[in-house]
C-alpha cells in the first residue's frame, strides 16, 4: 500500500500528491491535505480547466510526454487510467510509468543482481523480451489480454532504446546508475533531444555494450503487492541448522547470512541455499554481536574483545582488547567503530587505525546495545537509560527517560529512536526533542532484540515470539509464535520479504513471505 | 544584453539573458552561436504561448538549477507544486496543453513538471466517468475488453 491518502474519487484533491516521496518537501501547500488554501487553489484551477473546449489531453500530447505524466502517479490511479480508453490503456501499461511505480512506492526498494544470477528453475523471468518499433506501434490496438506476458508485447519499450526523440527518456538514468558503468545512452539522449535535427552519431558512441537488462516492471509491482499482503499471516518458514548452541546475532544481505554463536564460531549461509558455507573460528567465548558491510566485519564477544575480520578472505585483521568485560554490541561506518560492553562503558575505535580514540562513560550499567548515525551514537542500557552522545566530543547530549526497566535493545535512524525493555515494551523516541512519541505493549516478557525501517518495526522477545508492528498507529500487525522459536529469541533483522530470527534454541529461522515469487530484484 | 526571442506568428520578446536561459535550447543555442541581437526564432511556440513561458520564466529567474540526478531519479523527483505555480496553472486545457509542449520543446524542465503534475493532480481526484467528461473521451472499450482491463488491473486498485 502506498501511503498515499485515499480519498473518494470525486473530491477535488489539493492533496493528491502527498506523502509517498521524499521528506524534502514536507513544507510545500501542496502536502498539507488541511490547508484551505490548497483546497480553494485547485477547485479554482479545475474551474479554469474546465472553461473551455476540452480535449484528450493524453492521447494528444507526444507518447514520452503523456507517459511521463503518469510517472506522477501511484499504482491505484495508473489502474484508473488503463480503464478510460484504448490509448489511455495503452499508457498505462507502458514500462518505464511502472518502474516509477515502483521506486517511489514507500518501502519498496529495488535491487538489481550483480551479476544478474540465471533464474532460477521455476523462477519468475522479469526480463522483457526486446521488442521492435513496429511491435510498438502497432500497438495502438487495445491489448485486452490479462496474462502479463502478452498484455506488455505492446508498451514493453523502454523510450529511452527506441525513440530518443525527447528529454522524457531520461528516467532512465536510474537504471544505468544503478548498475554502474552500463550505459550512457539516456544522458545523450538528454543532450541531443532538444533539437531533433542534432545527428543520431553521437548515440552510437556511447552505446552500451551490454545492455541494461529489461525489466517487467509491471510484474515486479504485482508481485511485491503479493508479498506486502502477506505481511499479515504467518509466512512459509525455514529453519537453519549449524550452531550446536545459542544463536546471539544475525546480520543478512542479499548473498548471505551471517550468525554468531554461544558455541564460539560465525558462520556464514548462502541466503538462497540456505547452505552454511563458511565457519570463522576467532572468539574464545560467545560470539554476541557483529556487524558487516562488503569489505569488513567486527564482533564482539563475551571474551571481551572485538574482531575485525576481512570479508573477502574471511581471515582475523584486528583483535581488539580494552573493554573489561563481555562486548555486547558493536556497529561501525566510514570513521568509527563503536563497541558497549558489561563493562558500562562505549568505546569509539577509528575504523581505519584501529586505534581506541576514546571511552563514553556515564550508563551505570552494562550497555546492552549502541547504533551509531552520523557522529552521533544512542545507546542502551540495563540501568533503564537511552543515552544520545555525540562521538566528536565524547559528551552525552540527551537521556531518554521512560521505561520503567533494564534496556535490552535500540535502533537510531538520526530521527527516530525504538527502543526495547525489560519492561515488556517498545517505545518510540523523537531524538531531536526527547519525546516518547508511542508505547507498544504486546511482548509479555523483555524485548531483548528489534530493527526498524519503513514504518515497520519487527522485534523478537524472551516470550519466544517475533512481532512485527505498524510504526505509525503502534499496532501489532503480526505474531509470529507459532511454529517459531521455542525459546528466547535473540536477533531479528527483516527485509521487504522477509524476517530472519534467532533464538537461545539454537535456531536461525526464515520467515519467507516472497516464498513462490522471484524475489532477486526486491530489498 | 536582452535577447529578443521570435514566436511562430512573428512576435518579438525581449527578455534578460538569464530569463531566456531558463530554456535549455535557448540556452545552448546562445552557446553555440554567440550573443547577437538577431531575434531567436522559435517556430513551435505561439505568441500567446510564448508570453506565458517567459512569465513563468521571469517568476523563476534566480531558481537554481537542477541536478541531473534530481530530475532522473523517480526517487528523487518531488511532487508538490508551488502557489504561484498553482495560479500560473490556471489556465485552460489547451493552454496547458501549449505550455506543456513549448516547455518539452524548449527545454523547461521545471515547468514541464509543472504542467505534467497539474494533468496528473486532476486525474487523480476523479472517477474513470469523470475523467471522461473533462478530457472529453469517448470510451472505445467494448463490453468485454472493459471486463478484461478491470481484472488485469483489479490488484493494483485494491488496497
Amino acid at each position: 500500500m502506498t501511503a498515499t491518502a485515499v480519498v473518494a474519487d470525486h473530491v477535488p484533491m489539493p492533496h493528491a500528491f502527498t506523502t509517498h516521496l521524499n521528506n524534502s518537501s514536507v513544507d510545500s501547500l501542496m502536502n498539507d491535505a488541511n490547508d484551505p488554501l490548497a483546497f480553494m487553489l485547485f477547485d479554482k484551477l479545475f474551474a479554469c480547466f474546465l472553461d473551455g473546449p476540452r480535449k484528450d489531453l493524453l492521447s494528444q500530447l507526444p507518447y514520452e510526454i503523456a507517459t511521463y505524466i503518469l510517472q506522477f502517479l501511484d499504482m491505484q490511479h495508473i489502474a484508473k487510467v488503463a480503464r478510460i480508453s484504448r490509448s489511455w490503456h495503452l499508457l498505462a501499461n507502458d514500462n518505464e510509468v511502472w518502474k516509477c511505480v515502483f521506486l517511489i512506492h514507500r518501502g519498496w526498494k529495488f535491487h538489481l543482481p550483480t551479476p544478474i544470477r540465471q533464474p532460477k528453475p521455476k523462477a519468475i523471468d522479469y526480463h522483457l523480451p526486446m521488442a521492435t518499433e513496429t511491435e510498438r506501434s502497432a500497438a495502438g490496438a487495445a491489448s485486452s489480454s490479462s496474462n502479463f506476458a502478452s498484455s506488455t508485447t505492446s508498451t514493453l519499450v523502454s523510450s529511452s532504446t527506441l525513440t530518443p526523440k525527447s528529454s522524457l527518456a531520461s528516467p532512465t538514468v536510474t537504471e544505468k546508475s544503478t548498475i554502474g558503468a552500463a550505459s550512457s545512452l539516456p544522458t545523450s539522449v538528454s543532450s541531443t533531444a532538444v533539437s531533433n535535427s542534432t545527428p543520431a552519431p553521437k548515440l552510437s558512441l556511447t552505446s552500451p555494450k551490454i545492455p541494461p537488462p529489461r525489466l517487467h516492471w509491471k510484474k515486479l509491482c504485482h508481485d511485491r503487492l503479493m508479498i506486502q499482503h502477506r505481511w499479515t499471516k504467518v509466512p512459509f518458514r525455514n529453519k537453519l541448522y549449524g550452531h550446536t548452541d545459542s544463536v546471539y546475532c544475525i546480520q543478512f544481505d542479499h548473498e548471505k547470512i551471517v550468525t554468531g554463536s554461544r558455541d564460539k564460531t560465525i558462520k556464514f549461509w548462502d541466503i538462497h541455499t540456505l547452505q552454511n558455507t563458511h565457519t570463522l573460528k576467532g572468539h574464545t567465548q560467545s560470539v554476541l554481536c557483529l556487524q558487516f558491510d562488503e569489505h569488513m566485519m567486527v564482533s564482539g564477544s563475551s571474551d571481551s574483545t572485538i574482531i575485525v575480520w576481512d570479508m573477502a578472505t574471511r581471515a582475523v585483521t584486528h583483535q581488539l582488547r580494552g573493554h573489561r568485560a563481555g562486548v555486547l554490541d558493536v556497529c561501525f561506518d566510514d570513521q568509527y567503530i563503536i563497541s558497549c560492553s558489561k563493562d558500562a562503558t562505549i568505546k569509539v575505535w577509528d575504523v581505519r587505525t584501529k586505534k581506541l580514540l576514546r571511552t563514553m562513560v556515564g550508563h551505570r550499567g552494562p550497555v546492552n546495545a549502541v547504533q551509531l548515525h552520523r557522529g552521533k551514537v544512542v545507546s542502551a542500557s540495563g540501568d533503564g537509560l537511552v543515552k544520545l552522545w555525540n562521538v566528536e566530543t565524547g559528551v552525552c547530549e540527551r537521556d531518554f527517560v521512560g521505561h520503567e526497566r533494564g534496556l535490552a535493545c535500540v535502533q537510531f535512524d538520526g530521527r527516530t529512536i525504538v527502543s526495547g525493555s525489560n519492561d515488556r515494551t517498545i517505545r518510540i523516541w523523537n531524538a531531536a526533542t526527547g519525546e516518547c512519541t508511542k508505547i507498544l505493549r504486546g511482548h509479555t516478557n523483555l524485548v531483548r532484540t528489534l530493527h526498524f525501517a519503513d514504518n515497520r518495526i519487527v522485534s523478537g522477545s524472551y516470550d519466544h515470539t517475533v512481532k512485527v508492528w505498524d510504526m505509525e498507529t503502534g499496532q501489532c500487525t503480526l505474531n509470529l509464535d507459532k511454529g517459531g522459536h521455542e525459546s528466547w529469541v535473540f536477533d531479528v533483522q527483516f527485509s521487504g520479504t522477509k524476517i530472519i530470527s534467532t533464538s537461545q534454541d539454537k535456531n536461525i529461522l526464515v520467515w519467507n513471505f516472497g516464498h513462490g515469487y522471484d524475489t532477486r530484484f526486491f530489498m | 544584453m536582452p535577447i529578443t526571442l521570435l514566436s511562430l506568428d512573428d512576435v518579438q520578446f525581449k527578455v534578460d539573458k538569464e530569463v531566456a536561459e531558463r530554456s535549455i535550447l535557448i540556452k545552448n543555442m546562445i552557446e553555440d552561436v554567440g550573443e547577437s541581437d538577431a531575434p531567436i526564432p522559435l517556430p513551435n511556440v505561439s505568441s500567446s504561448v510564448l508570453k506565458k513561458v517567459i512569465e513563468y520564466c521571469e517568476h523563476h529567474r534566480n531558481d537554481p538549477v537542477q541536478t541531473q540526478d534530481e530530475t532522473d531519479d523517480p526517487r528523487k523527483r518531488s511532487n508538490d507544486i508551488e502557489e504561484w505555480d498553482m495560479k500560473f496553472m490556471m489556465v485552460d486545457q489547451e493552454m496547458l496543453f501549449e505550455i506543456i509542449l513549448a516547455a518539452n520543446y524548449l527545454d523547461i524542465k521545471p515547468l514541464l513538471d509543472v504542467g505534467c503534475k497539474t494533468v496528473a493532480n486532476i486525474i487523480k481526484g476523479k472517477t474513470p466517468e469523470e475523467i471522461r467528461k473533462v478530457f472529453n473521451i469517448v470510451n472505445d472499450f467494448t463490453p468485454e475488453e472493459e471486463a478484461q482491463i478491470k481484472k488485469e488491473n483489479e490488484w493494483a486498485e485494491d488496497r
